[in-house]
């Protein structure tokens, strides 16, 4: 084996043992294409195309029955200057700094308590159980809980009338709402992953700063925090993707609604494409959304990487 | 190594081998089917309105309309109207699409007929469906260019259902003019009771829109649907400003889900809600109230006088002018509206379409008998399908902000003429 590794391999067509081993190389390449050749042929045919098929949609009015007409830009310049666009936008960031924050920080703080708990697995499956509960379910059972006759109506009878209305009805509060409902139903996933994290971790450095006499904030904040940091950044660029293309929670229990005052990006999307059938508009959108995303992941993902 | 090859060459194969093997099996059953549908009278039924209905009743339906005109007609159902709409404009154009299918009246019936993908059903309205029962004055609804381009799947009529025990528990008669609902309402507030129900739904902003226009004067409503009176004029205004009025004084509720609506009627702590005759099934099979017992109806009554105005809305049945089925489909149309399918498609969907059938229900009932009185009623087509869409996405918005006190009159209006004046080239 080594001596043919070690055939001089700027004179193959002198050498029979090197032309048979390029030509073997040349077949392991061709065998290895092949291999993610299914793959690749998928990815092509059902995401690349659409992506090509909604950028050119996009730059076209088309109602989904009569011809595209192309419009260059005009859907684009269109959206921008659509107040509900604009409302949609706000409530997709207000989504995202939420779910950054919350979704981030409150898992983390969960987790600390958890792992030093007596009952960690206990308390792991109680904030586990609602991720078990797709958000279409969850969607249902807060819009129940909140009409007229759900929590409103209890209070009323607690001398309360005021608040004997659909909470989801009151604009900006139900966004408040639905994002709580988000958080509750998606906790369990980050807090698995931290508590995960934490007992992994390499325990030498923490008995190393609990012997100098490092407080517990600082113990977390200079030692553990940056031990899980990878599982950290994992968890915000999750958190921060899902956020971005929230949908299945909003159109159960709102559906954008009142008067598109709780649309998301992604909601918007749809509606401007299947409820108005605007797909030229609804694609700008769905460009644009896409473009947003792909940017904060390749940020979050080039940082990862560089650490790494 | 050459075996390995061998084996991916041939997982390869097998994987395209498959891939089109899938492609052409469902090329080739629907060429099947095509041929089938052709010679033995099979048709699709496509539709979003039973998607929520028992299989069992679907199957009833169904077996009726196949064994009365000979056809083999089988329902598909798509459970969300955005998909089935999608569905549908991507196969209207083939060969391929269904030989039968609702859709909605207004723009979007009229962009499927200009387009040329419906089959001119004319012939089939006068030998058919009038005869049949079903009231002449909803073809201009379903025309473009003077041709039938479709027949009501079904036809729903808007009115006032109120719960008759509340009524009689406070000594309340049924309103005969506008002022007479005000005195009722006014009653019933004092007695603690929410007099009218809203719906808290994207699109159900025009309900009560509408019902005050062509209430204070029909031709406002009819002006400011086809764009000659502007939503800024003074009438129009006027009209608003009495809405909100009535609104500030607690005569309308919070906009709140169907089922609270129902539920509120039911209970007494609403006395009334605007809605279509459908909800008199739900009411009594599901909160109990007994047709003409415990609820009954009445039409919103006129400001100044003259007939009070019952808006109507049709969901139009059609024929795929592409489709290698529309022959058959065609066919179906002919018993469709016969007397033995009618009343089964009642018995099934709770919809009356024609006036050889009767429902169940006695405030359904009473519901159709009052729109065939023309002496003191006229029908209407609703707001939503009488104007031109993109007008009405628009009012929708602005006008659930007006129910929800975010906006008043004076902030809408200027919001929902400028959208006008865009399509109305004012």
């Amino acid at each position: 084996m080594n001596n043919t590794a070690s055939a001089p391999r700027l004179r193959l067509d002198n050498v029979p043992v090197a032309d048979s081993h390029i030509h073997k190389k040349r077949w392991t390449v061709i065998r290895d294409y092949m291999y993610i050749a299914p793959a690749v042929i998928l990815v092509a045919v059902f995401f690349i195309s659409s992506i090509l098929y909604t950028l050119m949609l996009s730059f076209n009015n088309w109602d989904g029955v009569n011809k595209m007409e192309f419009c260059r830009i005009d859907n684009y310049l269109a959206l921008f200057g659509d107040s509900n666009f604009m409302i949609s936008v706000g409530n997709t960031l207000i989504w995202v700094v939420s779910s950054l924050v919350i979704s981030v920080l409150l898992p983390l703080l969960l987790a600390i308590m958890i792992t030093k708990s007596s009952f960690a697995k206990l308390f792991t499956n109680f904030f586990y159980f609602p991720t078990a509960i797709s958000a279409t379910v969850s969607g249902v059972i807060m819009a129940t809980l909140l009409s007229t006759y759900g929590i409103p109506y209890l209070l009323g009878q607690l001398g309360h009338p005021e608040m004997v209305k659909d909470w989801l009805a009151v604009p900006y509060v139900n966004t408040f709402v639905m994002i709580l409902t988000g958080i509750w139903q998606g906790i369990g996933l980050n807090l698995v992953l931290y508590v995960a994290a934490f007992r992994n971790v390499d325990l030498s450095p923490i008995e190393a700063a609990m012997i100098d006499g490092v407080g517990p904030v600082k113990l977390y904040t200079k030692v553990v925090l940056p031990l899980i940091r990878p599982t950290i950044i994992v968890i915000l660029l999750m958190s921060l993707v899902n956020s971005f293309k929230v949908f299945d929670g909003i159109w159960v229990m709102t559906k954008g609604g009142p008067y598109r005052s709780s649309e998301t990006l992604a909601l918007t999307m749809y509606e401007e494409s299947f409820i108005y059938n605007r797909y030229g508009r609804g694609a700008a959108v769905a460009i644009v959304l896409t473009v947003v995303i792909l940017i904060v992941s390749y940020f979050n993902l080039r940082n990862t990487f560089r650490e790494e | 190594m050459r075996r390995k090859l061998l084996a991916l060459f041939l997982g390869t194969a097998l994987l395209f081998g498959t891939m089109a093997g899938c492609g052409s099996a469902g090329k080739d059953g629907a060429g099947e089917g095509e041929v089938l549908g052709a010679k033995t009278g099979a048709v699709e039924f496509w539709n979003d309105k039973l998607n929520n209905t028992d299989q069992e009743a679907i199957d009833e339906l169904m077996g009726s309309i196949s064994s009365l005109s000979g056809v083999d007609v089988s329902c598909v159902a798509y459970p969300d109207t955005a998909s089935y709409q999608t569905a549908l404009q991507q196969s209207v154009t083939t060969a391929d699409a269904p030989g039968l299918f609702t859709w909605w009246s207004g723009p979007q019936l009229m962009t499927l007929a200009g387009s040329g993908n419906l089959e001119d059903l004319t012939d089939i309205w006068d030998e058919y469906v009038v005869p049949n029962g079903v009231a002449d004055s909803v073809k201009e609804s379903l025309s473009l260019d003077g041709k039938v381009y479709a027949v009501p799947y079904s036809i729903i009529y808007n009115m006032i259902i109120y719960n008759k025990n509340v009524f009689a528990d406070n000594g309340l008669e049924v309103p005969t003019t506008f002022d007479e609902l005000l005195a009722v309402c006014e009653v019933l507030k004092s007695k603690g009771i929410t007099p009218i129900a809203l719906k808290n739904d994207g699109w159900a902003g025009f309900i009560w829109f509408q019902a005050m226009l062509a209430a204070y004067d029909p031709a406002l409503y009819q002006g400011v649907c086809d764009g000659s009176i502007a939503y800024t004029d003074e009438k129009v205004v006027n009209v608003m400003h009495i809405w909100q009025d009535m609104i500030e004084k607690g005569y309308f509720s919070e906009p709140m889900q169907i089922s609270d609506m129902d539920k509120s009627l039911a209970n007494g702590t609403v006395a009334m809600m605007l809605e279509p005759n459908y909800e008199c099934k739900t009411l009594t099979g599901d909160y109990g109230m007994e047709p003409e017992v415990d609820m009954s109806v009445f039409v919103v009554p006129p400001m100044n006088g003259g007939k009070s105005i019952i808006f109507f809305e049709i969901a139009p049945l059609c024929v795929a002018k592409g489709s290698d089925d529309k022959e058959a489909a065609k066919e179906v149309l002919k018993s469709w509206y016969t007397k033995d399918n009618q009343t089964v498609f009642t018995n099934v969907t709770g919809f009356l379409c024609t006036s050889q059938v009767v429902s169940e229900n006695a405030t359904a009932n009473e519901m159709v008998r009052l729109t065939q009185d023309d002496s003191k009623y006229e029908l209407m087509l609703r707001y939503y399908e009488n104007t031109d869409d993109s007008i009405r996405d628009v009012a929708l918005d602005e006008l659930m902000k007006f129910e929800t006190r975010a906006a008043g009159a004076d902030d809408i209006l200027p919001v929902i003429q400028q959208k006008a004046d865009e399509v109305f080239g004012n």
